[in-house]
């Protein structure tokens, strides 16, 4: 089993809102689970961490909650993504992108 | 920006609904490890195992709740309520200190507040009135009296700038230099203070009527406008519907145009009523002899000097027309701020005054302060432990200044909330009682702005008196304070005294060279007796009096009336103050004329008695007698101070005349010499003058303006009642005799020096009482940390005399240290009001030796006690409880 990695500082805001984006209204623990499930468990997400971060996307403006029932009929607060945080998602994804080509051509630079 | 709007928002929200969010995140995380342990149930873990598992995969529930807490409210905020519940905690468990303190403070910030409220409104709030910046006074004046104007302007110069001068967009007349004036109440004749003004005088200064309407240009058509003050209208009429109809002022109908608002107020503040001075009255008939002041609102961009310099040159063109005896004296205009000048009119010291009082209390909260940080760092010593335990608990060295800044804070807005309680009621007090004059224009509240200041004065005096005691305190050696060794030195708290006894000497100097220049100017001899002498204007109406005769006969029969009653012992006339303004000239021994060096001479008509009632010894020659009457020899006494000035020798049978050697007025003969009367003038609040004074007898110059004055054997004011009858029993038809005692009518002169000794010796002596707290606290603590050593040095043979010494010693040393400081600034500080002082120079040796002794002896008087507590330290026990 490869090291896990750590969860980039500012990228679990992106995941979150993608995660959101893709599965619609969901809760903290369905949220956390995609996010290992797709990141074929490579990312060591502190779970505890999760609610914070939704917190300050909530505090923005980009996701909204509210209390519903999940699948086992079990209460839990479900978020979803509002359509300013569809907005701002577009935005860091495309960030993202740029980012992420220009650190693989600075690599592929120097080697 | 939004974003950060949103969270601070939300922040907010947070902070109140705390408890609830609190549940509904348990909630949510209870929720989220029950979907886990389901989970892990179902691949088949055991129950234990499936619940390890999802606490190890959520990884610390506490430090996400803690976290997302702080994420949710503004931690700041949760801190700054955590340090306010604990300096809360901490004060209640030592009232007596937080009392102390807040009291102290409340007496600093109190005193501050109400004194600069009158700062505020009377010298740095711009007059309420449309364009305060613009708005100027304009005086005749020589070179000597350039800063506040020295005569009256006339009317015919008022006309002429009103009509060519371009500097000034309008100009107006209003005048206090004519007769006094009378209106009809209900029948009955009552003195009114009336202002004549022009037109123009309240759209000069922008001011609307509440009630009605200002002059208008068509009110030149009735032969008599007013506009009536608020407190006029309520007070004398009641609040009455009078607006459009008339009212009797001086015997003729007048319309009563409007009533100005209540908070509108211009010179003289007790103004009832304001007149119309018709464009075509009586002061354009006469207009060289017709005084005004004149009022001018400056076109925008126009300076004051050049104001100054047009209406000069448009004086200088009709100044040629002036009848001779009318202009006498090289005059020119000067143009003055206007709220400057209501300042100086107010009183001619009022402004250093008021400074010198914001000064004082200034000097009376920084003590406060300093005495607030003594008390601060004593208990910062015995708190010294508890800081220790909490920096040995990881408590940064930040949080502990702060928690202790916390501290003073809370203090400092307490004691700020009571003195602005003070501060109310002493304003409440200042403008109900009126123990002082002050100027018209804004009137003294307290508005946002004062309580900016006092939350101002809040934050400095915590930051003041807690950063320096918050510093040293968050200075430990943490291992000496956990052993609990070393309790040395107070250094800081001295100098905190030593400050303290140098600003409270500079207030003593202030106060006593007050009350010495109060003393010396109340208990100066005037030249005359004035206990038990009542005195009052009378003013015969032209109409009924209009002979020498009717008036001599008048006053002849009222002094036979009032010299009836019991208890009177004489009656005199003459006016009740008089101030030199005239020439004279004297008759030379060979013929030459000796012209007037200055217009210095005082004339006053005065009877035969007036001498001998009020006491004014004569010199030389004889008194005025019955001999001196209409038909006889013009005669004239003269004072010493002329004698001396005019004449080499004796001035007995020599001839004078009043104005210069070709003036028409007949040339008197010196018949007597009598003593300098000492009188008050308009540009010297402190001090006296004794003008060269020629006296005319009544009988000779029959005036329709005297004065009576009555001399009684007992308390002279149980008279005024029959006297008034008396005079009312002659003619009813004259406004009642308004009667003072001559100490009442002296001491309005003595108003603000003694208003501003009273003030200074409050703060003064609330300064000394702060003072000696302070050094009895210091003291106190010296010899409590001191119990030890103490204790060795009499279980080595020190006798209890060595020990009072040795604290008494250390106590005075650093007051001496105090007493030089504040001598030399007391030296430096005290010239500055010079003005002020009457017969002490500022920098008196006496005083201010005084000064210091009475602060050595309160010094000592607060050392003593915890030496007192010192001596009876008994070594076995300090040993032993080592």
């Amino acid at each position: 089993m490869p090291p896990k990695a750590e969860v980039l500082q500012g990228t679990l805001d992106l995941l979150v809102l993608k995660t959101l984006d893709t599965l619609g209204p969901m809760h903290g623990f369905g949220i956390a689970q995609r996010i290992q499930q797709v990141s074929q468990d490579l990312l060591c997400l502190n779970q505890g961490t999760l609610y914070p971060a939704l917190l300050r996307l909530e505090q923005r403006g980009w996701i909204s909650s509210k209390w519903g029932v999940s699948d086992n009929n079990r209460n839990a607060k479900f978020y979803s993504l509002t359509r300013r945080g569809r907005k701002q998602l577009r935005e860091e994804a495309e960030g993202w992108n740029q980012m992420a080509a220009v650190i693989n051509r600075v690599l592929k630079a120097t080697s | 920006m939004i974003e950060f709007a949103r969270t601070l928002a939300a922040r907010l929200l947070a902070l109140f609904l705390r408890r609830s969010l609190d549940r509904d995140l348990d909630a949510e995380l209870r929720s989220h490890l029950d979907m886990a342990v389901e989970r892990n149930l179902a691949q088949g873990m055991s129950r234990e195992q499936a619940r390890r598992q999802a606490l190890l995969d959520f990884g610390g529930v506490e430090q996400t709740r803690q976290i997302y807490r702080e994420r949710r409210g503004l931690a700041f905020l949760d801190t700054l309520f955590q340090d306010l519940g604990f300096a809360f905690r901490m004060l209640r468990k030592s009232p007596g200190f937080t009392a102390l303190a807040i009291l102290t403070l409340a007496l600093g910030i109190g005193a501050n507040t109400a004194i600069f409220s009158i700062v505020d409104a009377v010298l740095l709030k711009p007059l309420p009135y449309r364009y305060p910046e613009r708005l100027t006074i304009i005086w005749q004046s020589d070179a000597a009296h350039r800063a506040s104007g020295a005569w009256f302007d006339t009317y015919r110069e008022f006309e002429q700038w009103a009509q060519y001068s371009k500097g000034f967009e309008k100009l107006a007349a209003f005048t206090w230099a004519h007769q006094p004036i009378t209106v009809r109440l209900q029948g009955k004749l009552e003195r009114v203070l009336g202002i004549p003004v022009t037109t123009s005088f309240f759209s000069t200064l922008g001011v609307k009527a509440a009630h009605g309407r200002t002059f208008a240009p068509e009110d030149s058509q009735n032969a008599c406008a007013v506009v009536l003050s608020d407190a006029f209208w309520h007070g004398e009429l009641g609040g009455s519907d009078i607006v459009g109809r008339t009212l009797i002022v001086d015997d003729k109908p007048c319309l009563v145009a409007g009533i100005m608002p209540n908070d509108f107020s211009f010179y003289p503040k007790r103004t009832q009523l304001w007149m119309l001075i018709p464009p075509q009255g009586e002061y354009a008939k006469h207009p060289w002899n017709s005084m005004v002041g004149v009022v001018g609102l400056l076109s925008p961009g126009v300076t004051r000097a050049s104001a100054e310099a047009e209406l000069t040159a448009l004086q200088a063109q009709v100044i040629s027309e002036a009848p001779p005896e009318s202009v006498l004296r090289n005059a020119e205009p000067v143009v003055l701020d206007l709220q400057s000048e209501f300042v100086w009119l107010t009183g001619r010291n009022l402004r250093v005054s008021l400074i010198l009082l914001f000064a004082a209390v200034t000097f009376v909260l920084l003590i406060a302060c300093g005495n607030v940080a003594t008390l601060f760092l004593g208990r910062a010593a015995e708190r010294q432990r508890e800081f220790g335990v909490r920096a040995a608990l990881g408590s940064s060295r930040l949080r502990i200044i702060r928690q202790l800044l916390t501290e003073s804070l809370l203090l400092s807005v307490s004691g700020a909330v009571l003195g602005m309680f003070l501060a109310t009621a002493g304003i409440r007090y200042l403008n109900a009682a009126n123990p002082v004059d002050l100027p018209p224009g804004n009137p003294i509240t307290i508005d946002w702005q004062i309580l900016a200041f006092t939350a101002f004065l809040a934050i400095l005096s915590a930051v003041l008196f807690g950063l320096a005691p918050a510093w040293k305190a968050s200075r430990y050696d943490l291992n000496a304070i956990l052993k609990n060794a070393s309790r040395r030195s107070h250094l800081s708290s001295k100098y905190f005294v030593v400050s303290e006894v140098a600003l409270s000497l500079v207030l003593l100097a202030g106060a006593a060279l007050m009350i010495e220049s109060l003393h010396r100017l109340i208990s100066t001899p005037l030249g005359f007796e004035p206990a038990h002498l009542l005195a009052a204007n009378i003013d015969l109406p032209s109409k009924t009096y209009s002979t020498a005769d009717q008036r001599l006969n008048f006053y002849h029969a009222l002094k036979n009336g009032v010299l009836d009653l019991p208890g009177v012992q004489g009656v005199a006339f003459a006016p009740l103050s008089f101030s030199g303004s005239t020439a004279l000239s004297v008759e030379g021994k060979r013929g030459e004329y000796h012209g007037a060096v200055a217009n210095d001479v005082s004339e006053a008509i005065v009877d035969a008695d007036y001498f001998r009632v009020t006491e004014v010894p004569l010199l030389k020659g004889r008194e005025f007698d019955v001999t001196d009457q209409q038909k006889t020899l013009p005669v004239a006494i003269v004072n010493e101070a002329l004698a001396r000035k005019y004449f080499q020798g004796d001035p007995v049978g020599q001839h004078i005349k009043l104005g210069k050697p070709e003036d028409k007025n007949p040339w008197l003969t010196v018949v007597g010499v009598v003593g300098n009367v000492k009188g008050f003038v308009v540009f010297k609040e402190m001090g006296y003058v004794t003008d060269p004074c020629v006296y005319l007898p009544l009988t000779q110059s029959p005036d329709s303006r005297v004065a009576i004055f009555v001399r009684s054997s007992q308390d002279p004011r149980v008279l005024t009642l029959a006297i008034r009858r008396e005079f009312s029993h002659l003619d009813g038809s004259l406004p009642p005799l308004d009667l003072t005692t001559m100490h009442d009518w002296l001491s309005q002169f003595y108003t603000q020096p003694r208003l501003r000794a009273l003030l200074l010796s409050i703060f003064g002596s609330l300064g000394l009482v702060l003072c000696s707290i302070g050094i009895f606290g210091v003291v106190s603590q010296s010899v409590a940390q001191r119990r030890h050593e103490i204790g060795i040095r009499m279980a080595l043979g020190a006798r209890q005399r060595d020990t009072l010494h040795l604290v008494l010693r250390e106590g005075l040393g650093f007051v001496a240290v105090g007493i030089l400081i504040g001598a030399a600034g007391a030296l430096a500080l005290t010239r500055a009001i010079s003005g002020l002082l009457y017969g002490v120079t500022p920098t008196d040796p006496q005083t201010l030796a005084a000064v210091a002794a009475l602060l050595i002896f309160v010094a000592l008087a607060a050392c003593y006690i915890p030496a007192r507590r010192a001596i009876r330290v008994d070594p076995m026990i300090v040993l032993r409880h080592e």
